[in-house]
């Protein structure tokens, strides 16, 4: 491991705790881990407390006050993943390596973890190897992989040769298609002034495409009302699972999407712009800063002070206020809100944050005009959107469909096969059972089937409680722990759950998770409590009877079902069955 | 109208609970007038003979004995309460939950200054309940119909419940159990 000191490493950085996760990323890349040295030495440097330090380092999944190994490989969790065969990828890495998932090999050059969905979902089974992803992997493609990293090839050339590298493929698209190059002038010569540019905007209709879909022009006047300086947040942060959409158009669109916060940016009369970007896209990192840097003869693009800041691994940092936090250096733990970011955001000052795609669609609006984009989609719900489609269908990819659009004519476009179950817009959107006709001519739209652009299809192959199970799993792993509803509650809910799974259930368990489920909702601080019970409501609802095909009535309500002897085999392990 | 038979038990629990039973003083003698002891250490009546209107557990469950005397109760009493947090939550003796038996067992009886080098064991004996794996709260092995918190519950707590049970519904000031 390296000996450089830390002052040394972080040279480059302004002496500025609010970056402080881009000097962890520093010192990390250098050393492998943050060690209690250079946390002492960061601390002396930042002129801040070391506990300040270590309460960021724990709170993100890809930050390590442990060696590691030299090469950290973090499976996929996702249930796309695991239906994909992540499992038996796990099994194999354990085998060639010599450890268990969750441990390093003892030379320390191996370490073998696991997250939640890091956006392949329609390349599945996928794992990053330092922070580098390989897509579509196969039992043969790890053995290789290991034998060429022993021998000390390249990550990135063993990412072409075994044909892991990340691909994206759109099947359907009706607004984005065409790339700019990089000088737009007939875009901006037509903006005038901030104020035509919200009025653009709010005739066009555009929500967020985040997953509230609160209108965009409303959001920017709202936060014009109060004084500036006022400051452009972009959420490339991209957690729900089975969405990888904005990766997409982080990839192809970038200077759309440049320019949609140029426009934010001139909309607010803002000279500061951030985009954050998810530790799981750390690939894309150089080409972005690669794309800004072009864009930069632009004035429109020059007149404003950028940066990306890399994210550390964190689902919950998608949620805007925890995503400032976070932009700040610090844990990406939710705030209170009031007051919104529109009027409190990143350190105090007046702030937008807005999606990827609506911020390439804000580009797209001005380029065309709004009527061009209200022709598509429904009366609440204008426009096109990017679906990000996975599971068991037979061509997962990216569309881009007009809202509206019924859930018949999504599994036609995307070759569904037998399906079973839909899950729109992730495991915090909504379970449809496919099975009912009339449930699938329900429409993707705000007015019946909101979605942030998960869509993951389900076949008649798959068990629905395992998919329950993953996703309550992802929500007990991904709480942020600030709120006591949503960190103990959602371990409730997962417990209760595997109780009915495992046939132990009575009836009044049903009526108790429903009770939980609503306490959790109701009482949680952020959108990630509010919403993670859907995946117990919403498919209550869409499949009672796999519910009630578990619970056994005729056992009596009062005693439950305790295996007592599984309880009893530690003290029968230590003493022996029989006591002798 | 007769009595209503009353049940307690202490589980794993320190006897606290039951403690408090007795520091209602005065007032258990009005309680008396109302309710009649049936299986407890108060009556040190160890078998239920008749089935019981209250049943009042203390103390979690961390060995088989427990969860025998848990379902024992909870056959034979109407209604079950329970009494205190360890019942509810575990208590202290959850404490141990984190730890596998065979450490928390070492450490407990030979990792201690008065443990004597090959001679000190672990007491086990078949006459001896066999310690679960972690210790349970009551209510994820039989349905709970009332949780009286505290730790203990004051005495005062427990006459109220009693009493307003027997009028028809638990019902206790807020002040009385508001803790924090
Ligand atoms: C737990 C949680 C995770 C979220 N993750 C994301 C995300 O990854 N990307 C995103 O754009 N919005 C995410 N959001 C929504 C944001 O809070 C916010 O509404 C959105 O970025 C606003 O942009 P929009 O109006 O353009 O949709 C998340 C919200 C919650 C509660
Ligand atoms: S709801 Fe969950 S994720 Fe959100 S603040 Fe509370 S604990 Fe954190
Ligand atoms: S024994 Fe009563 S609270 Fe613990």
């Amino acid at each position: 491991m390296n000996k450089k000191s830390v002052s040394k490493i972080v040279r480059h950085l302004p002496r500025d705790p609010t970056r402080l996760l881009d000097y962890l990323w520093a010192i990390q890349r250098a050393k492998g881990f943050i060690s209690p040295l250079d946390i002492f030495e960061l601390a002396k440097l930042l002129k801040i407390d070391e506990s300040r330090i270590k309460e960021v380092i724990t709170f993100y999944h890809f930050f390590f006050d442990k060696p590691h190994g030299e090469f950290s490989i973090f499976l996929d969790q996702s249930i796309i993943a695991k239906h994909a065969g992540i499992d038996l990828i796990e099994k194999v890495f354990e085998e060639a390596l010599g450890v268990k998932s969750g441990q390093m090999t003892d030379d320390w050059q191996f370490g073998l973890y696991k997250t939640s969905c890091i956006g392949m979902s329609d390349q599945a089974p996928a794992a990053l190897i330092n922070m580098i992803p390989f897509v579509n992997l196969t039992t043969d493609k790890v053995l290789t992989l290991i034998t060429c990293l022993k021998r000390g090839d390249e990550l990135l050339k063993l990412q072409k040769d075994l044909d892991c590298v990340p691909q994206n493929t759109v099947h359907q698209s009706l607004v984005t298609q065409d790339q700019w190059d990089q000088d737009i002038t007939s875009l901006h010569t037509q903006i005038l002034n901030p104020q035509d540019i919200i009025q653009e905007i709010i005739s066009s209709g555009l929500r967020g495409r985040g997953g509230a879909g609160f209108p965009t022009g409303k959001k920017w006047q709202l936060c014009r009302q109060y004084p500036g300086p006022r400051v452009v947040v972009c959420n490339a942060d991209e957690g729900e699972p089975g969405t990888f959409k904005d990766r997409y158009l982080l990839t192809e669109h970038a200077t759309k999407l440049f320019y949609g916060m140029a426009i934010a940016a001139k909309a607010i009369e803002s000279q500061e712009a951030y985009l954050y970007l998810r530790a799981e896209y750390t690939y894309l990192l150089d080409h972005l800063h690669f794309v800004l840097t072009k864009l930069q003869r632009d004035p429109l693009i020059r007149q404003i002070k950028w940066r990306i800041q890399l994210g550390a691994g964190a689902y919950v940092v998608g949620e805007e206020s925890a995503l400032l936090e976070s932009l700040e250096g610090k844990r990406g733990e939710p705030r209170l809100r009031p007051p919104f970011p529109v009027e409190k955001g990143y350190l105090g000052k007046p702030t937008i944050v807005n999606n990827v795609e609506t911020f390439v669609l804000v580009s797209k609006v001005l380029e065309k005009g709004f009527e061009s984009f209200r022709k598509w989609g429904t009366d609440q719900s204008a426009g096109v959107r990017w679906l990000s489609i996975s599971g068991d269908v037979s061509k997962p990819g990216l569309y881009e469909v007009p809202w509206g659009i019924r859930l018949r004519e999504v599994l036609e476009l995307c070759g569904a096969q037998s399906p079973l179950m839909i899950q729109v817009g992730g495991p915090s959107g909504e379970c449809i059972n496919a099975t009912i006709l009339s449930e699938l001519e329900r429409k993707l739209s705000f007015e019946d089937l909101p979605t942030g652009g998960s869509f993951m299809v389900f076949s008649k192959e798959r068990d629905i409680f395992t998919i329950l199970q993953n996703f309550m799993q992802f929500f007990v792993d991904e709480s942020c722990g600030n709120c006591t509803p949503c960190r103990a509650g959602n371990v409730v809910l997962n417990n209760q759950l595997k109780k009915v799974v495992d046939g132990h259930g009575r009836p009044q368990d049903l009526m108790s998770l429903t009770q939980w489920s609503h306490v959790v909702m109701k009482t949680s601080r952020c959108g990630l409590g509010m919403s993670s019970p859907r995946v117990i409501t919403t498919s209550m609802k869409a499949f009672p009877e796999i519910y009630q095909h578990k619970i056994d009535s005729s056992k009596s309500s009062l005693i439950f079902d305790f295996d007592e002897q599984k309880a009893t085999s530690d003290y029968d392990k230590i003493f022996g069955e029989n006591h002798e | 109208m007769s009595k209503k038979k009353v049940a307690t038990v202490s589980l794993a629990g320190c006897f606290g609970c039951h403690m408090s039973f007795l520091d209602m003083d005065l007032e258990l003698l009005d309680l008396i007038d109302l309710i009649q002891f049936d299986r407890s250490p108060l009556t040190d009546i160890k078998t239920f003979k008749h089935r019981v209107d209250i049943g009042l557990i203390e103390g979690g469950v961390c060995n088989d004995h427990n969860l025998h005397v848990l379902r024992d109760f909870r056959q034979h009493c109407d209604v079950l309460i329970s009494l205190g947090e360890c019942a509810i939550m575990g208590g202290l003796p959850a404490m141990r939950n984190d730890i596998p038996l065979s450490e928390c067992l070492n450490e407990a009886y030979l990792g201690v200054p008065t443990a004597i080098k090959n001679s000190t064991i672990i007491p086990h004996h078949e006459d001896l309940p066999k310690i679960l794996d972690r210790v349970y709260p009551c209510h994820e092995l039989v349905k709970i119909d009332y949780f009286l918190t505290g730790c203990p519950p004051s005495g005062e707590v427990i006459a109220l419940a009693l009493k307003s049970l027997l009028r028809g519904d638990l019902t206790i000031p807020r002040e009385l159990i508001k803790y924090d």
